[in-house]
């Protein structure tokens, strides 16, 4: 064992050199994020795990110290392998150098490649005798200014008339960030946002910007393994009943079917919703973790009265967007308060949690009366639990939750990843969550939108004959036992996805994709009944990229989308794109490029793809009609801790004269966005 | 009885899902062409090669679990020094309305180490009471190639005589082109197979197995046209196995069968 572990410290010291080169944040995030993308907003944020991933780069995980939590948080990497980790350090001793972790079972070599740099083996650390003149010294400082604009003027932002719909305030974006880092374990953030069309120092932004976030964050210390006091979120089983934050779903990463719960962790991105506000804290008692929460807030509902004429809100509000009259109206229509507890024991590979919560608004829920909304929750307060489990053995890894709604449904997911052969893993999953399940906070893994009225059953293999090649395929078949927004009726439907990708050694790798989809949706022919058909959504996608040199890489894709639904003309879409990445080892300027071309008879046809943006920003816009995308993205450093990032990007559109509709509409053919970023380190 | 026959004329409208298999190869997505083993005798019939004792095997399978459409089979496989033959019988059908019976004999054999061959006759009889009776023979061919590393191409041709019951009858015999492959990895059996039926859209299938230990082993698999999902096990004990397997339908339900072999 001692020889071997010699020979591994050896090799470690010789490969880490060309190992660490470079980070795949980006293209982690891009195979996290790319399927969920399509069911979010087009600027939805994803600099959460951005942010934490980077963190994790600048302050890399201990391998001597983790509890497994830190790992969980990357979120790639699989629980099997987590406790493959923590058994090998328990028989073997402390670790001596992270390329170790090549002896343990459970995890790709590309996906181990892509850990390395967010590990490392022993560093100090402890707060006690840290005084208030440390703090200020020794503590890193980071502040971000982000300011973002579309070039060309919206309709909203034209009309004068008040008693019309229309934008309130400018059409600039800012964004500001701070973030205080002592070491590894006390963090102090703040965010601060201004979408397009929201004032600033004005109407109702009189306090500046429009949203604020900010939170205390302090974990390892002694009992207290987490504490966050101001905004945080909340990942718990499998995101059943309690799940805030970035969630993933299906992917070309089939484990990402798995939640990976991080517990408590402070809430750091801009999305204005998904989030509490408050306190909570994770206190361990012995192998029991007890998390108590606290949270008091305001969301967004649109207003309605219930039939005694009580003030009551319909829907609550998910973009954060306040813009128009009728946005601000309804901004903080709704206090909504939340306060349970979570345990959790852990022993060795087997993790148990409990939890209990109550949900409480203000103003009673009353979802439009329509049939599909027959089961929807309805009321002041709710009251969820959930009991949840993961536990590994050998190749296999078990996990479940069963949550219920105190009074009405019960939600239930079960599932397994297993490694049936060195070169064979695969991931089952099966999901039923009943039509009256309620939670404010879930986030299962689902077909909807959000994890109730759904039954599916999710099968995954992946197959890696060799070190270049991974087979990837997964089938999901799934139910609606009650009626949908659009779909009139139970229904049902499938999704199948098979990629094959073929890697040559640091150079270059190809993928090929294909996906195939069904679901049902109201018939858009009139007939003398209501139907439902069936719509079939196929996707090729041929992508790969090459490495030219140390600094340049290229990447290209080649894209179809087809689309069919019964009673209307099939769509065919196509999506070209080309990237160059500049990459120096060194040198100040670094940046990247895009040149699309894409057609697509109409919005049925979309594509999707992923864009890089400025450090932070992650896109994920739609291509549609006839035309034109480029974009170029530049950073350069001014010393060691000024960062600038600029970005232009712009649509050019052939055959239409205006683009977008309502509000949002702009005359002509061309859209254009710039961006600027400066950040400091101090 | 109407709503029955019904869903039976739906189901006989997918001209392959008369086609009986095993329950190993049910459960592995219908995929039997590049497998071996008693169950070859309701897939590809080069396949016998593999039986190495006498082996006789009985199954039973339910449709859509609540209808009252059912499947008997009854085969044997007799290994001899001159090539294995096969006999097999199966009944289809919904009870005193419809009835669709085959009866088939095997015959196949190695050549060299690689290669082997496999021919069926099939004598099939439908019955419908106070309706028809008629019946009609077929012929199916097959070849099986080894690759090395237990790796097993193999191609089944079903009916390319294109039998029929006769013109007015509303009833066929299916015929159909399906190539597949198995690959062998320690403990794991992956098998993939593409089918063309002579009328119809290609389609495929694909089928994984796996042995926990000597006794017990699971299977899963998919087959699309139309799309769906389906798993098992088997269960070896002394001179018996014990298959199950079931067929999710997503629209019509779920399909189970067992079957029993006994290995003199």
């Amino acid at each position: 064992m001692c020889f071997s572990r010699y020979i591994l410290f050896v090799f470690a010291l010789l490969a880490a050199r060309g190992l660490n080169a470079q980070s795949g944040t980006d293209l982690l995030i891009e195979r996290l994020t790319e399927l969920i993308a399509e069911e979010l907003a087009e600027d939805f944020d994803f600099s959460e795990l951005a942010e934490r991933l980077e963190f994790y780069e600048r302050h890399p995980i201990d391998l001597n110290h983790t509890d497994g939590r830190e790992l969980r948080e990357l979120q790639f990497v699989p629980q099997l392998f987590i406790d493959n980790v923590l058994e090998h350090r328990e028989r073997s001793g402390k670790f001596i150098a992270t390329l170790e972790l090549q002896a343990i079972e459970g995890l790709d070599i590309d996906v181990l490649r892509m850990l390395l740099p967010y590990v490392t083996v022993d560093v100090s650390r402890s707060l006690s005798g840290v005084n208030a003149r440390r703090l200020l010294n020794e503590g890193t400082h980071d502040l971000m200014v982000r300011y973002g604009r579309t070039v060309q003027q919206r309709q909203g932002y034209r009309i004068t008339d008040t008693t019309r719909s229309r934008y309130l305030g400018s059409p600039n974006q800012l964004f500001a960030r701070y973030r205080y880092h002592f070491g590894p374990d006390l963090q102090l953030a703040l965010n601060m946002k201004k979408d397009a069309g929201e004032g600033f120092f004005s109407g109702a932004q009189r306090y500046g910007f429009d949203f604020y976030s900010g939170s205390i964050y302090v974990r390892n210390q002694g009992r207290l393994k987490d504490a966050v006091i101001g905004d945080y979120a909340l990942q718990f089983g499998q995101g059943l009943a309690m799940w805030n934050g970035l969630g993933f779903g299906k992917g070309a990463m089939v484990q990402g079917m798995i939640k990976q719960a991080t517990g408590l962790r402070p809430y750091t991105s801009s999305n204005e919703v998904l989030f509490l506000r408050g306190g909570a804290a994770t206190v361990a008692f012995g192998r029991l973790l007890i998390t108590p929460f606290f949270s008091q807030r305001s969301l967004d509902g649109s207003r309605t009265y219930t039939a005694d004429g009580e003030p009551a809100v319909s829907a609550i509000g998910q973009t954060g967007l306040h813009r128009t009259p009728t946005e601000v109206a309804n901004r903080g229509a709704v206090s909504q308060r939340v306060y349970g507890m979570n345990m959790q024991y852990e022993y060795r590979r087997f993790r148990l949690g409990a939890m209990a919560y109550r949900t409480h608004v203000d103003k009673p829920i009353q979802p439009q009366d329509v049939l599909r909304n027959q089961y929807a929750f309805r009321g002041r307060s709710l009251s969820n639990t959930s009991v949840y489990y993961n536990y590994s053995w050998r190749g296999v890894y078990l996990f479940g939750e069963a949550a219920h709604s105190l009074g009405s449904g019960f939600a239930f997911v079960n599932g397994l990843i297993a490694s049936l052969h060195p070169h064979l893993s695969l991931a089952l999953h099966y999901r039923n969550y009943q039509r009256d399940y309620h939670s404010f906070f879930n986030q299962g893994v689902a077909e909807g939108s959000s994890a109730t009225n759904e039954q599916g059953f999710y099968s995954g293999l992946v197959y890696h004959p060799s070190r270049a090649v991974e087979w990837v395929l997964y089938a999901d078949f799934f139910r609606f036992p009650w009626l949908r927004y659009r779909v009139d009726a139970p229904s049902q439907g499938v999704d199948v996805l098979s990629q094959l990708t073929y890697t040559w050694y640091k150079k270059a790798n190809i993928a090929v994709r294909y996906r195939y989809r069904q679901r049902a949706e109201n018939a858009s022919l009139e007939l003398p009944h209501n139907a439902i058909v069936d719509v079939l959504r196929q996707q090729v996608r041929i992508g790969g990229q090459y490495k030219l040199n140390d600094s340049w890489t290229t990447r290209a894709r080649v894209e179809l989308a087809h689309y069919a639904k019964e009673g209307e003309a099939s769509e065919l879409g196509w999506m070209v794109y080309h990237d160059l990445i500049f990459k120096p080892m060194s040198g100040r300027l670094s940046g990247n490029a895009r040149i699309a071309l894409f057609g697509t008879p109409g919005y049925n046809s979309r594509i999707y793809a992923f864009e890089n943006d400025v450090l932070y920003a992650y896109s994920f816009p739609l291509y549609h009609n006839n035309g034109l995308r480029t974009y170029v993205n530049l950073r350069y450093r001014f010393g060691r801790k000024t960062d600038v990032w600029l970005r232009y990007a712009t649509f050019i559109y052939r055959g239409i004269e205006e683009i977008g509709s309502g509000l949002d509409l702009i005359e002509g053919n061309q859209r254009s966005d710039v961006r600027i970023q400066v950040r400091w380190q101090f | 009885m109407i709503g029955r026959c019904l869903i039976l004329l739906l189901i006989s409208y997918e001209s392959l899902a008369q086609t009986y298999v095993g329950p190993n190869y049910q459960a592995m997505g219908f995929t039997g062409t590049a497998l071996q083993g008693i169950y070859s005798l309701t897939a590809n019939p080069a396949g016998l090669v593999g039986v190495e004792r006498l082996t006789a095997s009985v199954s039973y399978q339910h449709h859509f679990f609540t209808a009252d459409i059912t499947t008997q089979a009854a085969l044997l496989a007799i290994p001899t020094r001159l090539g294995a033959f096969g006999l097999a019988a199966n009944r289809y059908g919904l009870k005193e309305a419809y009835d669709a019976t085959k009866v088939s004999f095997s015959f196949a054999k190695q050549f060299g180490t690689q290669f082997s061959i496999g021919l069926s006759t099939n004598y099939h009889q439908l019955f419908i009471p106070n309706y028809l009776s008629t019946f009609s023979l077929s012929v199916d061919v097959g070849g099986q190639y080894h690759c090395g590393q237990g790796t097993i191409i193999g191609l089944h041709f079903s009916n390319p005589n294109n039998a029929r019951y006769g013109q007015d009858v509303y009833g066929t015999i299916p015929a159909f082109i399906r190539l597949g492959a198995s690959h062998p990895l320690a403990g794991v059996l992956v098998s993939v197979d593409a089918v063309y039926p002579l009328e119809g859209t290609l389609g495929g299938s694909f089928g994984v197995e796996y042995h926990i230990g000597d006794i017990v082993c699971l299977r899963g698999g998919l087959s699309t046209n139309p799309l769906q999902q389906h798993a098992g096990f088997g269960v070896d004990w002394q001179q018996f196995t014990l298959d199950a397997a079931a067929t999710f339908h997503p629209r019509l339900g779920t399909s189970p069968q067992i079957g029993l072999s006994y290995v003199f």
